[in-house]
């Protein structure tokens, strides 16, 4: 063997194997396998934790609920739990390989026949032992009675009341993680990328808490497999649909309703899931004499069907289909979306060794149309990926469990299109497609060192290549000016970025109730959002690293302590970060980001940092449950050509951030909450000066972001009243007030000159919602 | 397109959420005044005007103070040269200055030993063909837009500006527009003005400007809604604020139906 022929990946892959392989010994052992599903819908339950009983030995199942283990011969007790179902033990004599698939019954449901062995005290001490940092995990069962703006459960929102994650203003479901902005976020549905996650202007987020089974939020130390973007990975995953029994359930809300049908195609192989959502506003408007030729109103619709063809194999499809109207009578419209498809095979190829297969497509769009009498015209825009995923995971023994796999992303952006009528008098333009191929190869190892270490470690090499579309390529002067332009054929290669993303975690249990981690990543980001608005604009535009934009780069260190009390009820961690960023974007003043053919000549390049301190005190059992969140933290960036280049505060700087979540069980029935937000008001640039041109009085800027907007506040309610909950039907009310004490936080804040004496300058605060009542009526045929 | 969305945003949330609006108290730091300078070269007039004040406080509530002791001097690339004369406090006006295409002009400005300069080429003349106007429904009501018709020319690039008055009174707000998708073409974007009824006498004021005039407005109009505002790049050298325009003008009137 030449060792000289084996390149970087293949060495790190081989020193992965023999350290997996290092604690393993020669006697003679076998392996349990097989599923873990909830009793009752038949569906798989991800991260539920199969032990050895009396002993820290045992394994997660993985996402699509598959686990393995393997240990010496012997008689052996196991413990299967997850988190809201009773815990079973299961005896087994392992003298040969054993399938076992098994069933969790829900610790909510009624118990009618007797379960062979439960046990009442449960160790939920994931927290502690989960090697990864910076994670928070989301059941939306759990997060249905935290009261929100107009009774729309959002899994994004209540991800907002995290430490460590900010909400991108009122009622916004865009959010920023660790001082990352909000292009920084990889937001997953099955694995396909959502491009825009929010609908109405960011009042509501895409995803539809009915069809949901899992979220996960990893606030930049995310796993190998993941990659992409700098600050975060938000992995949400649909459910997949009861394969026993039909289930029609739904809610009628104020401004919206849902109907979700689920059930399965053939009894205990295959199942399907439609889930849908409409908002009515516009018929409250077609209502109102003033506003009846309006159109303003969003859908989405979430599908899911699989199919067991064997015990190991099987098939998923799923999809999600979502889109916003707007629109002034014939006059003027805008409608966008996000559609997405995701295809998967899950094969286990031994007990030990389990693949899955992903062809993934995620698109959005946006369409702007105008007419008039005589002038009409359309504006178009869109990004489409296709999206190839091989992943294998290799549950090597009780203590390493492998995963590597290789992933190829074709992303093609439009950025934009003008087509127009003859008479319009304006001539259509093409800008044309961009196209761009991210691939990248990882392995990652979760290895038990010992009983109280546990180190998660891989390695992600990425690259991202451009690629030529036969028109021109550009590359920029410092001034923003085009320096050369350069023509490429069709899909050569203009400009390749290798990037290797070394990922290391690790957790060390130092006392039955306590363990500190530690944690290093490097992560790449090659697509970015160009958005030159105080909000998010659904007509923000997508670009992809060139000869001018370079793909940004992001380094975070962080180490954590974490603390169970009282058995486990109560969760206290602290984790701090730093997190330094390289190849930002920002923009030159007044920038044109619209439909501009060259617009990287309008942007600046610079580098970023971010640090602070994230602390959770949780309660998680009783009849009083929730948490309280606090995030001290500065995010600042330093851009040549932004404030003569000293470190500035970025937008999302915000100093405090505090979050209060509770929920009382007043009886098994009725429930009550509430929630506080408490924080520091965003960087923003205000005026220093003033001075007349053009006879109208314009305003003198000093410094970006040189100002602070006041710091915002609020307390929701909310009522959960469960009112019938028979073997066949439930049903369930809730009520929810938003901002109870009628905080008037700003929105914006413009200035202006008074009316009567116009040598006077006003501030004008601008507020949303006061005092936003709901009413939601919850329905389950079962 | 995107102040189309603004536009559309904004009418949402001030129409249809509870939004509320107060008038706060907002901390804001001094800054020394700096000298502001709006000078006009205009083809077809030959007097020609220059106004200089400085800049205040936010907080100041008095009107722009005016710099009345500055040597104003306006050239041309054949050497003729004529030094302005105060007419008004802060304002400067030169007579029997006639001007012509193609012709470049400067300015400098001469404040205690501070020297300002900035220049600009007389761009060819685009006449308005018409002027004309329609009811525009956005939403509830309807806006009045006119469209001011002209001729652009093919193979260069051309800004325009345009001044609006109602009944003799400006209206307020930056009008521009660019040939960038319509090079060559009949323009006919229509202008959206509030506040204009049924039965008032419009004019039209049509300004072919140069590029850094356009990008200067184009940086005033950004700032009423974009996230970074910023202050204009004046085309003027020695670090002041302002502009000087060497601009075509048409005018046009209607009375709306």
């Amino acid at each position: 063997m030449v060792v000289t022929d084996i390149c970087p990946m293949k060495k790190i892959l081989l020193a992965v194997m023999l350290i997996a392989a290092f604690s393993s010994f020669s006697q003679e052992k076998f392996t349990l396998s097989g599923t873990v599903s909830d009793s009752t819908k038949g569906e798989e339950i991800i991260n539920a934790t199969i032990k050895v009983k009396s002993q820290n030995v045992g394994v997660f199942t993985n996402e699509y609920g598959f686990y393995s283990l393997t240990l010496p011969a012997d008689t052996i007790t196991f413990v299967f739990s997850a988190l809201g179902y009773n815990p079973r033990e299961v005896t087994i004599e392992l003298t040969k390989n054993v399938q076992l698939n098994l069933k969790l019954r829900n610790a909510n449901e009624k118990i009618t026949e007797i379960e062979e062995v439960v046990i009442s005290a449960i160790k939920q001490d994931q927290q502690l032992t989960d090697p990864i940092m910076g994670v928070e995990r989301l059941d939306p069962a759990a997060i249905a009675k935290i009261p929100v703006l107009l009774g729309e459960k959002d899994i994004i929102k209540t991800m907002q009341l995290l430490p460590g994650v900010k909400s991108a203003g009122e009622g916004n479901a865009g959010f920023y993680v660790r001082g990352g902005a909000a292009d920084q976020n990889l937001i997953l549905l099955d694995e396909a990328p959502v491009y825009n996650a929010s609908h109405l202007l960011g009042f509501f987020s895409t995803f539809n808490s009915d069809a949901i089974k899992d979220a996960v939020l990893y606030k930049g130390n995310q796993p190998a497999n993941f990659g992409g973007r700098l600050s975060s990975v938000m992995d949400i995953k649909m459910n997949e649909g009861n394969n026993k029994r039909y289930n029609v359930s739904g809610g009628i809300g104020v401004i919206s309703s849902r109907l979700n049908v689920e059930g399965p195609i053939v009894k205990d192989k295959a199942s399907f899931l439609i889930s849908g959502r409409r908002t009515y506003v516009d018929l409250f408007l077609k209502a109102t004499e003033q506003f009846k030729e309006n159109k303003l109103y969003f859908y989405d619709l979430n599908a899911k069907v699989n199919y067991r063809i064997n015990q190991k194999n099987r098939v998923f499809l799923s999809g999600y289909f979502g889109r916003d109207k707007l629109g002034l009578g014939n006059a003027f419209g805008i409608n966008w979306g996000n559609a997405t498809g995701t295809a998967r095979w899950n094969h286990i190829v031994n007990d030990k060794l389990f693949s899955n297969t992903s062809v993934i497509y995620s698109s959005y769009d946006y369409l702007i149309a105008i007419s008039s009498e005589d002038v009409s015209f359309d504006i178009k825009s869109s990004i489409k990926d296709i999206n190839i995923k091989q992943e294998f995971q290799y549950f090597l023994n009780t203590r390493n469990k492998l995963r590597f796999g290789i992933n190829a992303i074709h992303h093609g952006i439009i950025p934009g299109q003008i087509s127009a009528n003859a008479s319009s008098g304006i001539n259509p333009l093409k800008l044309t497609t961009n196209k761009s191929l991210e691939a990248a190869i990882f392995i990652t190892n979760d290895w038990s060192v010992s009983e109280k270490f546990t180190i998660s470690y891989g390695l992600r090499l990425s690259t991202f290549t451009l690629l030529g579309n036969g028109k021109n390529v550009y590359s920029y002067t410092a001034d923003g000016d085009v320096l050369d332009t350069m023509v490429y054929k069709n899909n050569s290669f203009v400009k390749t970025y290798p990037i290797l993303e070394p990922r290391v975690s690790m957790s060390y249990l130092y006392s039955k109730s306590a363990s500190v981690k530690a944690a290093y990543a490097r992560n790449a980001q090659y697509i970015h959002l160009i958005s030159n608005t105080t909000t998010t604009s659904p007509t923000d535009l997508w670009i992809p690293s060139s000869l001018n934009t370079k793909p940004e780069i992001s380094d975070q260190v962080s180490v954590g302590w974490f603390k169970n009390f009282k058995e486990n009820s109560y969760e206290l961690s602290v984790e701090t970060y730093y997190k330094s960023m390289q190849n930002q974007i920002d923009y030159r003043n007044s920038a044109n980001t619209q439909a501009n053919e060259l617009i990287e000549g309008e942007l600046l390049y610079g580098i970023g940092r971010a640090y602070g301190v994230e602390v959770m005190l949780k309660k998680k059992t009783g009849k009083f449950t929730g948490w309280l969140g606090y995030t001290l933290s500065r995010s600042e960036r330093k851009i040549e050509g932004i404030n003569s280049n000293n470190w500035y505060a970025a937008k999302q700087d915000r100093t405090h951030d505090v979050s209060l979540v509770g929920i009382y069980d007043i009886t098994p029935k009725l429930s009550i909450s509430a929630l506080f937000v408490f924080y520091t008001g965003n960087a923003v640039t205000f005026p220093t000066g003033k001075y007349e041109v053009g006879g109208t009085t314009q305003y003198l800027y000093t410094e970006r972001n040189g100002y602070r907007m006041p710091a915002y506040h609020r307390m929701d309610i909310g009522v959960t009243w469960l009112r019938k909950n028979t073997a066949k039907f439930e049903s369930s009310w809730n009520f929810s007030l938003y901002n109870v004490y009628g905080r008037q936080n700003a929105y914006t804040i413009n200035f202006r000159q008074n009316e009567d004496n116009p040598n006077i300058t006003e501030a004008v605060q601008t507020s949303l919602f006061r005092w936003i009542p709901s009413v939601t009526y919850n329905f389950k045929f079962k | 397109m995107n102040s189309f969305f603004k536009l559309f945003a904004l009418f949402l949330i001030v129409e249809m959420l509870t939004s509320c609006e107060k008038i706060i108290e907002v901390n804001i730091n001094d800054k020394d005044p700096q000298f502001v300078i709006e000078g006009f070269v205009t083809l077809g007039e030959t007097t020609h005007r220059v106004s200089i004040t400085k800049s205040q406080n936010l907080s100041a509530a008095t009107v722009a103070p005016t710099i009345d002791n500055a040597v104003v001097v306006l050239s041309d690339d054949l050497g003729n040269a004529q030094t302005m004369t105060l007419v008004a406090p802060g304002i400067y006006e030169v007579n029997s200055y006639p001007v012509a295409e193609g012709r470049t002009y400067s300015l400098s400005v001469n404040i205690a030993a501070e020297v300002f300069v900035a220049s600009g080429t007389m761009m060819q003349d685009i006449p308005l063909d018409t002027l004309q106007t329609f009811a525009f429904s956005f939403g509830p009501a309807s806006i009045n837009a006119l469209v001011p018709v002209r001729q652009d020319l093919a193979g260069i690039k051309n800004f325009y500006k345009f001044s609006i008055f109602s009944n003799q009174l400006e209206i307020e707000g930056i009008n521009i527009q660019d040939d960038e998708y319509n090079d060559g073409n009949l323009m006919q974007q229509p202008i959206f003005v509030d506040g204009v009824e049924s039965g008032d006498t419009v004019r039209v004021e049509m300004y072919g400007i140069d590029n850094a005039v356009y990008d200067y407005f184009y940086t005033l109009q950004q700032n009423e809604a974009g996230a970074t505002p910023a202050n204009p790049t004046s085309n003027f050298s020695g670090g002041c604020l302002g502009y000087f325009s060497v601009r075509t003008k048409s005018v046009k009137e209607i009375i709306i139906p």
